[in-house]
């Protein structure tokens, strides 16, 4: 009894306003039921504790949970790579040369089988050339002004309403 | 003690429970919890007693075996770095292999172990016994970056325990297959480069591997919010190449074409940009798949674009040509004749088809012709010191510098050495080793005003991040003669193919300037085999902003065995092929156009 009464003097501000203001009832009933007092005051006590605990556990699932993303991610990107190299290995020109002459019966073009057609200039400029960027065409060939870009940016995309690579 | 009489009242009457009960049952309970305290007190000395035991006085050796269990060091790997070509389409890449080990220890009965793994790795018994052998008795590699399909199911449906294990390692791979396998090379076991571009490149390309701590739970899984990166790993760059996969693709198969329609014993392929140095292809025939280098011989393995030397023949006259004008010694007017052979210092000079004789060649000629006489007085009229210094301005005899390992110098000896018709010789290209990357940066100078570009394979290395560490490609050119000069020899190059000996190299809607090669092919004992030649083409197209500067090597071809004929077809193929594919439209659109189904070619 008297280490409880000890304790409720270290925690006043956690006792029910009517037990620390002390009536004589307040007191008559503390001292019938100090154990109910004393598991009260160690609730208290133990709480942060076990707030703390939690914490702790719930940072362990967590992380259990981040480990196996992890391990995902891990196993993904194996899997990316494999897929990359097989699909490098699909495009291989020498398999494409040799499927298409063997199913397809598809064979290489003579010099005279391939012309070169003069196109228009806008035209010709816009083509695409093996390691030149076309991502950003100019506005029907020409170089675009202010005006067409502006107005480009409102009725078309963004891509085109920026200014073309010199 | 306070008596009471007997039948006397108290002040108060007795409830029961209150605070004037019988003392009897009221000291029970204080009894009880007098015994608990002591009990709770005695637990908690005891347990104060071990809690000092544990933390104080046995806490080093507890605590380090703690560590032991709880904390682990993690190897966390450097991904070796990508190789793509300009385009960047992957060439060399890294994918996870299944690897097998033992543990020798916990293996039973050694020669039942070796039988049934060896069945499932396709290994003789004795050879796993061997491999057991060689690793301790805790650990031992079985098989390393298994290739085989299922090979590691096969090893875990023996359910062999822990007597074997499966692990992932990575492995380097070439999507392409034997494509450039020559320029890039292969890495070994342990990731190391041992041949082409990855050796040359190792210390870029390979990762730095890291190191990273944290603590472990109960059934050994890693407690991620306790993960401490001591050092970071930092993952290899990426070599982005000039080197074109489609390009590559038409020179090796034309190349191979070539060789096995001649019957050769080798052919090689170099296609250069003249302009900027950067290699566009390395072909060679044969070659090896670098996915699988063990299967090939070693001799194999090495580029000999830059390894391996050879006489020119007859493409070293423009060598001689472009020195002779350049130093002034001889104009385009001066004639000479050419009665088919010539005497020089004791020994006959004869042209390559004896009974062919001029009676006036000028420079031109002797190019265009190909006159192997008119050459020989030529060099004597420029002398050998001069011929020597524009031999070493062009580079030849010491190596140009691209970034293929093992390129050697050519040999090229010095002026005291080149007795008898030494001088004259060289002047069509014997008596003299050059690399056929020297040959190729020669010859582009010509075709590109004079100035002479460092050749290299590797345009850009980018580190993980996508950033430009460095930029091999930007190396400035340097002059090897006059423009004016260069120009001279290139009209002379194209006149080679126009009305000369490299007709068949003629690209049709394109202007070509080249030049044929026939030499003969020295033997190990030093002299020239009887009936061995090499021939040659080099070029440049189109005439005069060149796109590719090309050389087709073409090494002991039986029939027919003039460069003209061997090698000029194999540059025409090349450079149609490549020109299309660059989109480099032809001068004559109108003639290309026309007949568009005459020219139809057997399938191959």
């Amino acid at each position: 009894m008297l280490a409880v009464e000890k304790q409720c003097r270290v925690y006043p501000v956690l006792l029910p306003e009517s037990w620390a203001e002390g009536g004589e009832a307040t007191r008559r009933r503390r001292r019938r039921y100090p154990v109910v007092s004393a598991l009260t005051i160690a609730a208290f006590a133990v709480l942060p504790f076990i707030a703390y605990v939690a914490a702790v556990s719930n940072a362990a699932h967590i992380g259990y949970q981040i480990l196996h993303l992890s391990q995902d991610i891990a196993a993904l990107e194996t899997d990316h790579e494999r897929l990359q190299a097989t699909a490098s290995s699909l495009k291989a020109p020498s398999r494409i040369e040799q499927l298409a002459s063997s199913r397809l019966g598809l064979r290489s073009p003579g010099a005279r089988q391939i012309a070169a057609i003069h196109l228009p200039r806008a035209a010709s400029e816009g083509a695409a050339v093996p390691g030149q960027d076309v991502s950003r065409p100019d506005l029907d060939g020409r170089q675009a002004g202010f005006w067409q870009r502006l107005g480009a940016y409102f009725t078309r995309s963004e891509a085109q309403a920026a200014p073309a690579p010199r | 003690m306070n008596r009471r009489p007997p039948g006397a009242r108290s002040r108060q009457s007795p409830r029961p429970g209150g605070a004037d009960a019988p003392q009897g049952p009221s000291r029970a309970p204080s009894r009880r919890i007098g015994v608990l305290s002591v009990v709770w007190i005695t637990a908690l000395v005891l347990l104060c007693i071990r809690m000092i035991d544990l933390q104080i006085v046995r806490a080093g050796p507890l605590g380090r075996l703690a560590a032991r269990q709880q904390f682990e060091s993690v190897r966390l790997p450097g991904r070796r770095g990508l190789i793509v070509d300009r385009a960047g389409r992957p060439l060399a890449v890294n994918v996870d292999a299944d690897s097998v080990y033992a543990v020798p220890r916990a293996v039973d009965a050694p020669d039942a172990f070796a039988r049934a793994v060896g069945g499932a790795l396709g290994l003789p018994a004795r050879e796993v016994r061997a491999r057991l052998r060689r690793g301790g008795p805790y650990f031992a590699w079985l098989a390393r970056r298994l290739l085989a399909e299922g090979a590691a199911d096969r090893i875990r449906a023996l359910h062999l325990g822990p007597a074997v294990g499966v692990a992932a390692e990575a492995r380097r791979a070439y999507p392409a297959g034997p494509l450039a396998g020559n320029v890039l090379g292969f890495t070994g076991t342990d990731d190391a480069g041992l041949a082409g571009l990855e050796l040359q490149y190792d210390p870029l390309l390979r990762g730095t591997g890291g190191v990273e701590v944290a603590d472990r739970d109960a059934i050994g899984r890693e407690l991620v919010q306790t993960e401490r990166i001591v050092t970071s790993p930092r993952d290899g760059a990426t070599l982005v190449l000039t080197l074109d996969e489609m390009i590559q693709h038409i020179a090796e198969r034309e190349i191979a074409l070539a060789a096995r329609r001649a019957r050769a014993r080798a052919g090689l392929a170099v296609v250069m940009d003249p302009q900027t140095g950067g290699i566009l292809a390395i072909a060679v025939w044969p070659s090896f798949d670098p996915n699988r280098y063990q299967d090939a011989p070693p001799q194999r393995w090495k580029s000999p674009a830059v390894a391996d030397v050879y006489e020119p023949g007859s493409t070293f006259k423009l060598i001689l040509a472009a020195a002779a004008l350049d130093s002034g010694a001889v104009t385009l007017n001066d004639r000479w004749t050419d009665p088919g052979k010539i005497r020089i210092n004791g020994f006959t000079i004869h042209d390559a088809e004896p009974a062919e004789h001029f009676d006036s060649l000028n420079l031109a000629g002797i190019i265009t012709y190909s006159s192997n006489v008119g050459a020989a007085q030529v060099a004597t009229r420029l002398g050998k010191a001069t011929m020597e210094a524009y031999i070493r301005r062009f580079g030849f005899g010491r190596p140009t510098g691209i970034d293929l390992p093992g390129e050697a110098a050519g040999l090229v000896r010095p002026i005291a050495e080149w007795r008898g018709p030494a001088l004259q010789n060289i002047a069509f290209g014997q008596g003299i080793s050059v690399t056929p990357i020297q040959l190729l940066v020669a010859v582009s100078a010509l075709a590109t005003e004079g100035l002479a570009v460092r050749p290299h394979v590797v345009a850009v290395v980018r580190d993980a991040e996508g950033r430009t560490i460095s930029a091999p490609a930007d190396a400035p050119r340097h002059r090897v003669i006059d423009a004016g000069v260069a120009g001279q020899v290139l009209a002379m190059m194209q006149n080679v193919v126009r009305e000369g000996t490299g007709v068949k190299a003629q690209v049709e809607g394109y202007a070509v300037a080249g030049k044929t090669g026939t030499a003969q092919r020295p033997g190990r004992s030093g002299h020239y085999e009887p009936g061995a030649y090499v021939a040659s083409f080099v070029g440049v197209v189109p005439v005069p902003a060149p796109r590719l500067a090309v050389l087709v090597v073409i090494d002991g071809p039986h029939g027919a065995y003039f460069g003209g004929d061997v090698a000029a077809p194999v540059f025409r193929e090349i450079a149609r092929q490549a020109l299309w594919y660059l989109r480099v439209p032809p001068e004559d659109t109108t003639q290309a156009a026309s007949s568009p189904v005459e020219d139809l070619r057997p399938p191959r």
